[in-house]
């Protein structure tokens, strides 16, 4: 139908399609610059898009470090109990003196990941850096926590990851393919006056992680094998009394273990280890220790059904009292620890010939 | 759902796509039914009082006229309900709150949850519109307009609703009635437009504005007199660049369809007296007071005896249209002083017209030209102080400016945004001087094409970093 308002011709063409290709040559240079190390190593590393203030600087972490290194030997996920509770440093120095052999590991533990979230984060993780071993730090709270709880939500609704399960949004593409679209909150935010300083706060806001991934508290809880206090409002107690005092492990968090544990068939070795725990934690349970070994029942299960071996470290009470920051999370001290006995049980076990060899 | 909301932009080119399919009458309909979903899309009872306003006065104008006489008591029974209209949901805010602890405190429950009245979107420009229409039927200078449609569009017109430009029924309603059209020529001044406003409001205001600390507004006088004078020009700058960024936009997206809506400004910190600055900033409103509240004054004034005729008319009609303009922009003492203190620079400046001829600034010696501006830009700085602060804050503030024991500029991030001040003059420098808003459209291609590239580039990141600010003048 031809509209007796609109009465254009042509002749404007010339101007549209200079500012079309202009704008997309500046956004060539800028794409160009963004993939740059200098100007990648002048910025704090980006969200991805995440609400998850730890998630875009591990994944900046890890890519320098593969950068660096050329390859990543092994990489161990899970949640904050991962992330600061093994040290890759603690965990290679163990590794070598069963083996004497170099290797580079980095820590991915996701604060508040659950099962499901850090199975959606190993299938980025296999597909981008493709490590020889894969060490997944299990714990009780992982099976526990529901998709839509905002913990793993906050991971799991980020498009980039989601975009990486294959669920296509036009955010997660970009943020898959352009490192411009990834820098361009940063940027936004600069030309706003939030400066590196603010910029730093949004992804570290209190502890620093290394360059590892790993992030060690020095703190020293002495309260740890005691039941908790009556009434007791902190964030700690109510968090884990609603976790645990009617403990289940939900399906999709199960689903979760048997996705990561699919990766071992892959030609890549996957280790489930237990994350060391303080007698403390069973007081929250509803049903105390037996609710803690139906957890490690169920998931020693899912283990030997995908012959994955499945390391348990709560008969072994190695982690001394002055080694944990709270009821779950361990310290420095006991980070180093937990991590040079399981560097010595990987080096150990590879060199018995119960692990494959995850050598490059 | 704002100007530079995605999903206004959606709403507008599916307005646009559909208006062009249809015929005159049905555009009108169109337009009416696409202002008041975007109303609703506020709050619907913003489409009720609406509706409401429009109806009454609609009712209430073929009365205003009858054998060629105006009818006085009729014309005060209109401006009498449509102002109170206005101030009952500007002071509801103030008093109603109040009025439920008064009622509290006296042991009644008054179970509201807490009495909330919002201001209703855009009441204070079409409630100027209705007033201005009806003196203007009184007057017989316009005929009561029969259409419901055309009316109700005239009040509800989507692009100039949020704040402005506040347009004369004896300018729009004659455009609602003809044919439209929309050429290259049209097109090229909307989009020029837009993208002078997307750069005065996302670029430039919203750069300038997130460049605050919140403790500027909060405790002024922490700083030094430097740092004070930067941040009232950065200040007045972010005012101007938003409002007007604002109205380019509004008249760009008119511009799809046909329908032009007048300037709002016109290079106003170039303003050489004040007289000069109130014709070139927020236009619409200024002459809508010069028209409806000045005149008549100082018509009143003059056709009085009294011996001071000359004295009174050089007081009164400035002093009361710009408390006028205060009480407009809001119910408070600050917008009062404000308004006081703008009607004071008038009178100030007409004192030599009590005896010698006044000689326009373009006729004055360049350095008085500059001179001129220099103090205006300096006086009209100071006076929006009241018009941002409360009043205890804005005396502190001027108190600290008197301060210069301490000159030194400690928090240096704040000079960083000073290009952007030269780039609002830079753009009013240059349509001002060449006397053409649309000058930007006779340039190269080239140079026009590489503007709008960096443009979208900038937008393209600067949207990125969770910063979105409400247009100012959208609260009034």
């Amino acid at each position: 139908m031809k509209s007796a308002t609109l009465q254009i011709t042509t002749a404007t063409r010339k101007t549209v399609w200079f500012t079309v290709l202009l704008f997309l040559l500046l956004i060539a240079i800028a794409e160009w610059i963004a993939r740059s190390q200098s100007f990648q190593g002048t910025l704090t590393p980006p969200r991805m898009g995440s609400h998850h203030y730890q998630l875009g600087h591990k994944l900046a972490l890890l890519d320098l470090l593969a950068r660096k290194a050329g390859h990543v030997d092994c990489i161990m996920l899970g949640s904050s109990m991962v992330d600061t509770g093994f040290s890759p440093k603690a965990f290679q120095a163990g590794y070598k003196e069963i083996t004497g052999r170099d290797i580079h590991c980095f820590n991915f533990g996701i604060d508040a990941s659950s099962a499901a979230s850090t199975a959606a984060l190993t299938r980025i993780i296999v597909e981008e850096y493709h490590p020889g071993l894969l060490i997944i730090g299990t714990d009780a709270r992982d099976y526990a926590v529901p998709r839509e709880d905002p913990d793993p939500a906050v991971v799991l609704n980020t498009p980039w990851v989601a975009y990486r399960q294959g669920n296509f949004s036009l955010e997660g593409w970009l943020l898959d393919h352009s490192y411009l679209y990834r820098y361009r909150q940063h940027l936004g935010r600069l030309a706003r006056f939030q400066f590196e300083d603010t910029l730093r706060s949004y992804t570290k806001p209190n502890y620093e992680i290394l360059p590892n991934g790993f992030t060690p508290h020095n703190k020293v809880s002495t309260y740890i094998n005691d039941p908790p206090r009556m009434g007791d409002t902190s964030f700690e107690i109510t968090y884990y009394t609603r976790i645990y005092s009617s403990y289940q492990m939900l399906p999709e968090n199960l689903e979760g273990l048997e996705t990561i544990m699919g990766n071992n068939k892959s030609g890549m070795q996957v280790i489930l280890v237990e994350m060391p725990v303080p007698d403390g934690l069973y007081y929250f349970f509803g049903d105390r220790e037996s609710d803690y070994k139906r957890f490690l029942t169920r998931v020693g299960e899912l283990a030997t059904l995908h012959r994955i071996p499945f390391w348990q470290t709560e008969p072994l009470d190695f982690i001394p009292d002055h080694g944990w920051v709270d009821y779950s999370h361990l310290n420095k001290t006991g980070a180093e620890i937990f991590s040079t006995w399981l560097g010595r049980q990987v080096g150990t076990a590879e060199q018995r010939g119960s692990l494959k060899s995850f050598q490059p | 759902m704002t100007i530079t909301f995605i999903n206004f932009l959606m709403l507008t080119a599916l307005a646009v796509a559909v208006y062009y399919l249809l015929p005159l009458r049905p555009q009108n309909i169109w337009l009416l039914f696409v202002s008041y979903c975007f109303i609703v899309s506020w709050d619907w009872t913003f489409a009720v009082v609406l509706g409401l306003i429009t109806a009454l006065n609609l009712l209430l104008a073929p009365h205003l006229r009858i054998n060629n006489q105006g009818q006085r008591g009729l014309l005060w029974l209109g401006i009498v309900f449509n102002v109170l209209t206005l101030i009952f949901f500007r002071a509801a805010g103030f008093f109603l709150p109040e009025l439920e602890a008064l009622l509290e405190s006296m042991g009644l429950s008054t179970e509201t949850g807490g009495f909330q009245i919002l201001v209703p979107l855009g009441l204070s420009y079409y409630t100027l519109q209705t007033i201005s229409y009806l003196v203007d039927v009184y007057r017989g200078q316009l005929k009561a307009e029969s259409d419901f449609v055309n009316f109700a569009l005239y009040l509800a017109y989507f692009p100039k609703l949020l704040a402005g430009p506040m347009e004369r029924a004896r300018a729009f309603l004659p455009k609602l009635a003809q044919p439209r059209t929309v050429d290259n020529r049209v097109i090229a001044q909307s989009v020029m437009l837009i993208f002078v406003g997307l750069v005065r409001k996302l670029i430039i205001a919203d750069t300038l504005t997130a460049s605050f600390l919140p403790d500027v507004f909060e405790a002024p006088a922490k700083y030094t007199p430097p740092e004070l004078v930067v941040w009232l020009a950065i200040y007045a700058f972010a005012l101007y660049n938003d409002f007007a960024g604002y109205t380019d936009m509004a008249r760009g997206i008119s511009g799809f369809f046909g329908i032009h809506l007048s300037p709002n400004f016109r290079a106003p910190y170039f303003s050489r007296n004040f007289t000069e600055f109130w014709k070139r900033w927020h236009i619409t409103l200024s002459e809508w007071l010069r028209d409806y509240i000045y005149y008549p004054i100082s018509r009143a004034i003059s056709r009085s005896n009294s011996r001071y005729r000359s004295l009174a008319n050089l007081v009164m009609p400035p002093l009361i249209t710009m408390l006028v303009s205060g009480m407009w922009h809001g119910l408070s003492l600050h917008m009062f002083f404000w308004g006081g203190l703008h009607g004071s620079y008038l009178i100030v400046e007409r004192i030599p017209a009590l005896w010698r001829p006044i000689v326009s600034p373009q006729h004055q010696p360049l350095w008085r030209q500059w001179l001129g501006m220099t103090v205006v830009f300096s006086l009209m700085t100071l006076a929006w102080v009241p018009f941002r602060w409360e009043l205890p804050a804005a005396l502190q503030l001027w108190e600290a400016l008197l301060n210069w024991s301490d000159a030194a500029i400690r928090y240096r991030r704040m000079l960083l945004v000073l290009p952007l001040l030269l780039g609002s003059l830079v753009i009013d420098f240059i349509q001002h001087w060449s006397e053409d808003e649309f000058i930007f459209l006779k340039w190269p291609s080239l140079t026009k094409a590489a503007c709008m590239a960096t443009v979208l580039f900038l937008i393209f990141i600067l949207t990125a970093g969770d910063f979105e600010q409400p247009f100012v003048y959208q609260a009034f």
